[in-house]
């Protein structure tokens, strides 16, 4: 480890004027460089930071000043939620942990020089890399949609304005309008997401605009919480929501972001909003540092979140093949904690305890009417397996469902208080 | 929201309040058969029956009816919320217990009971009607989950707790705040203990709990209650 170190260091002096200052700052102390201040990587670098005492220098490098959640984002859509609760800043990280966070993009990685290359300039060395980019979209999923029309037809699946975007839409359709979401195939973030998602604009469209209609064109055969959904859609929102799956063309979409078009297996339909869910791969730097596979996501070690490209660099959450486990933000924080644990053994010799895993999906169908959907998991030789899982039921009495929503609200500021300060 | 709203607030204030005096609805219709079940598996983890048993997590709950409420003389875990409301000279009579056993977060924002709520009124009716008949002294009628003694006794790791609690933070905050999901900082062992037992022996509901407490061995949650025993409980 002390070869290793004394050798990074050798190549920074050697690449003098490259230097950030928070690098100059981590002299002898381990470098640990986290990529993505979102679940995965802002609950790591807090973790890093806050088990070791200051014995590892962190850096947690995020273009945004503010996280915007995804989670919650569809009860915003609902009116559940204010927009602004929706945001997190990044000064605890950096005041009270100490991280070095930087506002900038990373760009490149060189693996063999074990370093990070940002857009503003500097070059960061790391002893461990940690990358936790979320997603990004697989160009010419949705024929006829490119990102350039999101003005148009967002996506909303990464957050922030393209949500406040979709609100504004769903406020604005003309009495009657249609509604119409292309909803991605496995994997995406969030599997139950676009399902919740239809909840909560089927909850304004019934108090604001009730004669309005919801179209799905969904290329997967099922979805998650399905029974439950559906129950819950023909219960509060009857008549309102059409899904149109792969036996009816559901898989066979193209859209028109000019004319408003959404044509499902050739038949055309003039709708008034197009939320176009594409089809995801890891986030672009999993790809340039050469990590991912032929779908685009990243192969990772189970015991430990490494890549199995390279045992040096950690990946976590939507950007990793984590078995089992769905693409979340709980399942993204729960696996920061695994490789925060195998880090500060490898760089500090702490104690390693054998790796565990669990997520909850909370989704929200209509006011006070909450479900989830959860497991536990362990590491095997091929992957990360369940051992354990729960969901809601169908017929379950609305004070479990109110419980089960409040639930969901202690959830979300357990997990961003677990990431932010 | 509006069935849920009438069926806690408006309603049943309304009811009583027509009734006249609360103590029209003692008892009532419960069973109190029934009613020592639901006390065995959601409320004796925590509250015992006799002002002479061990202190548990939550307060003794001897001859509650009528008790002004945050009444437990010695006893120090009642929340400011509850205190707040013995300071208006509330007492627990039959009306303010039915609607704080539906709701306890709602009723009472801000107390420590880590409880969301029984399921139905009939439950409560028949919770009401045991605590009614248990009356002054009636720790024989304690009939709770027990976790052995030798288990009480292993010795929690800290290290390994606080480890093994960083799968508790995505959702309880270490800062012992709550809302939603009830706070696990300070509490004693032994309670921890006892409540994680009954999760994991699924006699407590909440599948969540139920999942994560299904692969915990019995060392590691005695860790896990000694790391959340060293963490203070949320200054409210
Ligand atoms: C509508 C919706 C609802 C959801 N609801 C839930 C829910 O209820 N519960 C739940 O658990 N999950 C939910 N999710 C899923 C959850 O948001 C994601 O699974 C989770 O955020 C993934 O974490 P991550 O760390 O992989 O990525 P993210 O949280 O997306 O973080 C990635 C971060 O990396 C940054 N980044 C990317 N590339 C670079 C780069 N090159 N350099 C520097 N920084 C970079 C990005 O700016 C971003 O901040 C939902 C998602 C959606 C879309």
């Amino acid at each position: 480890m002390t070869v290793r170190r004394r050798a990074v260091l050798g190549g920074l002096a050697a690449g003098a004027g490259l230097l950030a200052a928070p690098a100059a700052l981590g002299q002898g102390r381990p470098q640990v460089v986290v990529v993505g201040g979102g679940s995965g990587g802002a609950t790591a670098a807090r973790y890093l930071a806050m088990q070791s005492n200051g014995a590892l220098d962190v850096t947690l490098v995020e273009p945004s000043r503010r996280y915007y959640t995804c989670y919650f984002s569809n009860l915003y859509l609902g009116g559940f939620w204010p927009f602004e609760d929706l945001a997190h800043s990044y000064a605890a990280l950096a005041s009270r942990h100490g991280i070095n966070v930087l506002h900038d993009w990373a760009i490149g990685v060189d693996r063999d020089a074990r370093t990070v290359t940002l857009a503003g300039g500097a070059t960061l060395p790391y002893d461990r890399l940690v990358l936790s980019p979320g997603i990004d979209f697989v160009e010419g999923s949705v024929p006829g949609w490119d990102i350039a029309a999101h003005g148009r037809m967002p996506h909303a699946y990464k957050p922030g304005t393209q949500t406040a975007l979709l609100r504004a839409q769903v406020e604005a359709m003309p009495e009657g309008g249609v509604y119409a979401m292309v909803a991605p195939p496995n994997p995406y973030r969030c599997p139950p997401g676009p399902y919740e998602r239809i909840s909560m604009v089927a909850h304004v469209l019934s108090e604001q605009n009730p004669t309005a209609k919801i179209l799905i064109a969904d290329p997967k055969e099922s979805f998650s919480k399905q029974a439950l959904f559906e129950e819950g859609w023909n219960r509060h929102y009857p008549g309102m929501i059409e899904r149109v799956g792969p036996d009816f063309g559901g898989d066979v979409v193209e859209v028109d972001p000019e004319a408003m078009t959404l044509a499902i297996d050739g038949v055309v339909e003039q709708v008034d909003v197009c939320n176009v869910i594409p089809a995801q791969k890891a986030g672009r730097i999993a790809e340039l540092a050469g990590l991912t596979d032929a779908a685009g996501w990243v192969p990772i070690d189970a015991f430990t979140m490494k890549s199995q490209a390279d045992p040096e660099i950690f990946v976590l959450g939507d950007a990793s093949i984590a078995g089992d486990m769905p693409k979340s933000g709980f399942s993204a924080n729960s696996q920061a904690k695994v490789a925060v644990n195998v880090i500060r053994h490898e760089l500090l010799d702490s104690r390693l305890f054998p790796a565990r895993y669990a997520n909850t999906c909370w989704s929200l169908i209509a006011t006070e009417d909450g479900v989830k959907v959860g497991a536990s998991y362990e590491p095997t030789e091929e992957r990360i397996a369940t051992v354990d899982s729960f969901i809601s039921q169908t017929g379950e009495s609305a004070e479990l469902r109110a419980e089960t929503f409040r639930e969901s609200i202690g959830w979300y500021n357990g997990i961003v208080a677990d990431m932010f300060t | 929201m509006r069935r849920l709203r009438l069926s806690f607030g408006v309603v049943l204030a309304g009811l009583w309040g027509a009734a006249g005096a609360a103590s029209a609805m003692e008892a009532g219709t419960g069973d109190p058969v029934r009613g020592g079940e639901l006390w065995a598996q959601q409320c004796a983890m925590c509250h015992a029956l006799s002002p002479a048993a061990e202190e548990g997590l939550g307060p003794h709950l001897a001859d509650l009816i009528g008790r002004p409420v945050a009444g437990v003389e010695g006893y120090a875990g009642y929340s400011e919320a509850l205190r707040a409301l013995a300071g208006q000279g509330a007492v627990w009579d039959v009306e303010r217990l039915r609607a704080f056993l539906r709701a306890p977060y709602r009723e009472v924002p801000g107390t420590r009971m880590g409880f969301g709520g029984l399921d139905s009124a009939s439950d409560t009716d028949h919770l009401i009607a045991f605590l009614t008949e248990a009356g002054p002294d009636a720790s024989t009628a304690e009939s709770g989950f027990r976790v052995p003694r030798e288990v009480l006794a292993i010795e929690g790791e800290t290290d390994w707790g606080e480890f093994l609690a960083a799968e508790c933070s995505t959702c309880h905050r270490r800062d012992g705040s709550a809302d939603g999901i009830p706070a696990i900082t300070g509490w004693d062992t032994r309670s921890f203990v006892t409540v994680m037992h009954a999760y994991r022996e699924k006699v407590r509901p909440n599948p969540t709990m139920q999942t994560i407490a299904a692969r915990l061995s019995d060392e590691e949650i005695a860790a896990l209650a000694a790391y959340f025993a060293t963490l203070e409980r949320a200054p409210h």
